[in-house]
């Protein structure tokens, strides 16, 4: 217990990594709550929206289509009117005071057609599949969830805390001296491992946590126990899960990619004991999965942790389509099996690592052969 | 002078994990491209170029006759709806009646576009003239000379010869290598420097003969050699993967005969544009570069040098493309696609011209920088501010 307060007060305090996760999470809280433009509602049509959702709000009834369809009819009669007194007012058949009166009248549609259109696509949305398909408003979660894009903010706090765990002492020469004391050979290796699995689950959640906040202070997160597919980015998926149940399982999904990440991390720095080999290969191993699969599923069925690290990959149902540059693009759906055997199977990559890294730390002087052997077989799989 | 640049230049590769970077980076690469490509050659593309070969080049009436009469004469045949589709007969290019008006269909579609492609010119170069006109009148000089630019860029221009382009295009478009190429920048440039502040060997250096001037130049220098050295691998990577897995056509064809480039100010060939545009890309790569040269220049240490280098990456990679975007030279196919022109006083200039101008100041800017950052040995170094600011307190304190 000792070792492990002592390590950790030497990362956080020491080595300053606090005031770096402290800038970081307080730039990704800013940045998240900033961020989000999709679905933007003016404040004035704010009111209307919310009256509607109100009215509307969970599964689709035969009541609601009518009371739907009636306002539909009711906006458009007062839009006619108010085009319709347009036209007398300009070929004189009212006086101006009546045409301002029916106008009066008719503002508050004009108003209501703005946030009617929106609710009038999602009923389009939902009707498609009324049964796991629910009306809510939908923008905090499609903030907090509906993409698949890295926290980056996460993604270099977990590698500066896992790289400083092994490499300073390296850089520094205290290693040696380590490697002499009592607990220096096996335990502290382990512990050190130990550390950095618990820094980067703390990380994580505290992450997680910080996006939900920012999100929101800005807009509302509720109805988390309606079905998923209410989400337009997860329509077609086939889990059975409500969407605060996906919250948390892509929370689960980034702790265990994280933790493997920095576990990734750790054994590179303990094969080249300097900070730039190890953040780069780190960098390089995590984002080029991502830039070279950027629409595809493939990132998602691969043994590696940047899949995992995104997580929302494994919830999103089969589609296809056009990307941005008009390159076509299939996603193929992953199933629940499959998404436990590529978490066992990198799970298993991972306690395997550990324990070279633990070995490597005992025994100091490993043979150069083999190390640079370990590398290459280490390297050629990740590519 | 020469010996310090081949020392610093040394220090860069001759660390094993640069080339071991390199290896694996190129073979990602080449996967990509490989991967990119797999699946295209059925039976209609092979002989599609077959016949391509035949009619490259200038388009004269009796080629364009030759396809016109075979795609109409197959035609007539799908039609009438009485043909085969099981069995292929050797009388077809591609085995089956469907396949080569399909075929023809695909010459026929693109030549079309390129005798259409003359007559919008000449109607936008009639537009053209009566706005010259019209603004010369009512005296809008910029208008004026607006109009002219686009006449003198868009006069001279016709479209004799067929070539397939789409594969060049896409090797155009390619631009994954890119980023690559910047994450090979991180671990070649943020030790120059950072390195050498870690191990304190710069107080050293800079109480030597050639300490203080040609050191630095000598650093600069070879880091410009190293980042020309990893675009040239990739660039030349990407050039020879693409020439064996596509069909690079029409390298002397005009830009403006692509059908993206189709209202390009551009006139010159192809391969020139390409060479053009890596160009763009390889300054692209040295201002970023010596951006990161500043950042170990700067900062304490290797670790926080290498953060805010990789921070600096990838905020260049999710934030949109504009002028303030580095990231608009190396996608610069984009400044050549249309006619887009910026106002100074009056004078209209392209706006590719001005991003470039723009960033080959921003370019010597940096270079000032970093020559300025050794004179003053600046160095961010966060404990002696938070020192300095922890001694004005207890000032303040011991003041009242």
């Amino acid at each position: 217990m000792q070792i492990i307060k002592k390590e950790t007060y030497k990362i956080l305090i020491k080595q300053k990594a606090v005031f770096i996760i402290l800038i970081l999470a307080a730039v990704c809280f800013l940045v998240s709550a900033n961020s989000h433009t999709k679905g933007y509602i003016a404040p004035e049509h704010q009111k209307w929206y919310n009256d509607y959702m109100n009215n509307l709000k969970g599964r689709l009834t035969p009541e609601k289509e009518k009371f739907i369809q009636r306002e539909e009819k009711r906006i458009n009669k007062a839009i006619q009117r108010d085009e319709k007194a347009y036209k007398d007012f300009s070929e004189g058949r009212i006086s101006q005071y009546e045409y301002t009166k029916i106008t009066e009248q008719t503002a508050k549609a004009y108003d209501k057609q703005k946030a009617f259109s929106l609710i009038y696509d999602k009923y389009m949305f939902v009707k498609e599949s009324p049964e796991n398909r629910y009306f809510m408003d939908t923008r905090g979660w499609d903030a907090l969830i509906s993409h698949q894009n890295l926290n980056f903010y996460l993604f270099f706090t977990v590698l500066i805390v896992s790289a400083l765990a092994f490499t300073h002492e390296y850089e520094s020469g205290m290693s040696t001296f380590l490697i002499t004391s009592r607990y220096g050979k096996r335990r502290l290796g382990i512990y050190k491992i130990i550390l950095t699995l618990i820094l980067t689950t703390a990380l994580v959640l505290l992450f997680s946590l910080t996006e939900y906040l920012a999100i929101l202070s800005k807009l509302p997160l509720v109805f988390g126990d309606y079905p998923l597919q209410s989400l337009d980015f997860f329509k077609t998926s086939s889990k059975n899960i409500s969407i605060l149940d996906c919250f948390l399982l892509i929370t689960a999904l980034k702790v265990a990619g994280f933790s493997a990440f920095a576990i990734f991390i750790l054994f590179i720095s303990i094969l080249s004991k300097k900070y730039i080999p190890t953040l780069f290969t780190g960098f390089a191993a995590a984002l080029i999965p991502l830039f070279l699969f950027p629409e595809s599923d493939i990132k998602y069925r691969l043994p590696i942790f940047s899949g995992f690290m995104v997580g929302s990959g494994y919830f999103i149902g089969s589609s296809s389509g056009k990307s941005e540059e008009e390159y076509s693009f299939l996603f193929n759906e992953i199933s629940l099996s499959e998404l436990w055997q590529t978490l066992i199977f990198m799970l298993a990559i991972c306690v395997i690592l550990a324990v070279i890294t633990v070995f490597i730390y005992q025994v100091k002087r490993f043979a150069p052969k083999a190390k640079k052997a370990l590398l290459l077989a280490l390297v050629l799989p990740v590519t | 002078m020469l010996m310090l640049f081949k020392y610093e230049l040394y220090k860069i590769f001759s660390r094993k994990f640069i080339w071991l970077m390199f290896i694996v980076l190129a073979a990602v690469n080449s996967y990509n491209i490989l991967n990119y490509f797999t699946g295209i050659s059925e039976e209609v593309d092979i002989a599609y170029w077959k016949l391509y070969d035949k009619i490259e080049g200038e388009m004269t009436t009796d080629k364009i006759n030759y396809i016109m009469d075979n795609y109409k004469k197959h035609k007539q045949v799908v039609d009438t709806g009485n043909f085969e589709t099981e069995t292929p007969s050797s009388e077809y290019l591609t085995g089956f009646v469907m396949g080569d008006m399909n075929l023809f269909d695909r010459f026929r579609t693109q030549m079309e576009r390129l005798y259409l492609y003359n007559n919008t010119i000449e109607d936008l170069k009639k537009a053209a003239k009566n706005n010259i006109d019209f603004f010369a009148a009512r005296g809008n000089r910029f208008e004026e000379r607006k109009n002219r630019l686009i006449l003198n860029s868009y006069g001279e221009r016709k479209i004799n010869d067929f070539y397939d382009l789409s594969d060049t295009q896409k090797y155009i478009d390619y631009d994954f290598s890119s980023f690559l190429i910047l994450l090979s920048l991180l671990p070649g440039l943020i030790p120059v420097f950072a390195y050498e502040k870690e191990s304190e060997m710069y107080k050293l250096i800079s109480t030597s003969k050639n300490g203080h001037k040609k050191t630095l130049i000598a650093k600069i220098a070879a880091s410009a050699t190293y980042i020309i050295l990893t675009c040239l691998f990739f660039f030349l990577n990407d050039f020879i993967l693409f020439l064996s897995a596509c069909h690079l056509k029409g390298f002397n064809a005009p830009v403006y005969a692509m059908e993206s480039f189709k209202f390009s100010v551009l006139t010159m060939s192809v391969w020139k544009f390409i060479l053009f545009g890596l160009l763009i890309k390889l300054m692209g790569f040295i201002i970023v570069g010596f951006l990161l040269l500043l950042l170990s220049k700067l900062l304490p240490d290797s670790l926080i040098s290498f953060v805010a280098g990789a921070g600096a990456v990838i905020i260049m990679l999710v934030s949109p493309i504009s002028i303030y975007n580095p990231l608009i030279l190396f996608k610069n196919r984009g400044l050549f696609k249309e006619f887009s022109i910026i106002r100074i006083f009056d004078i209209p200039l392209y706006s590719f011209s001005a991003v470039i101008i723009t960033y080959l100041l921003l370019l010597a800017l940096l270079c000032l920088g970093i020559i300025m950052a050794d004179k003053q040995k600046a160095q961010i170094n966060i404990p002696s501010l938070v020192a300095k600011l922890k001694n004005k307190r207890t000032a303040y304190n011991a003041n009242y």
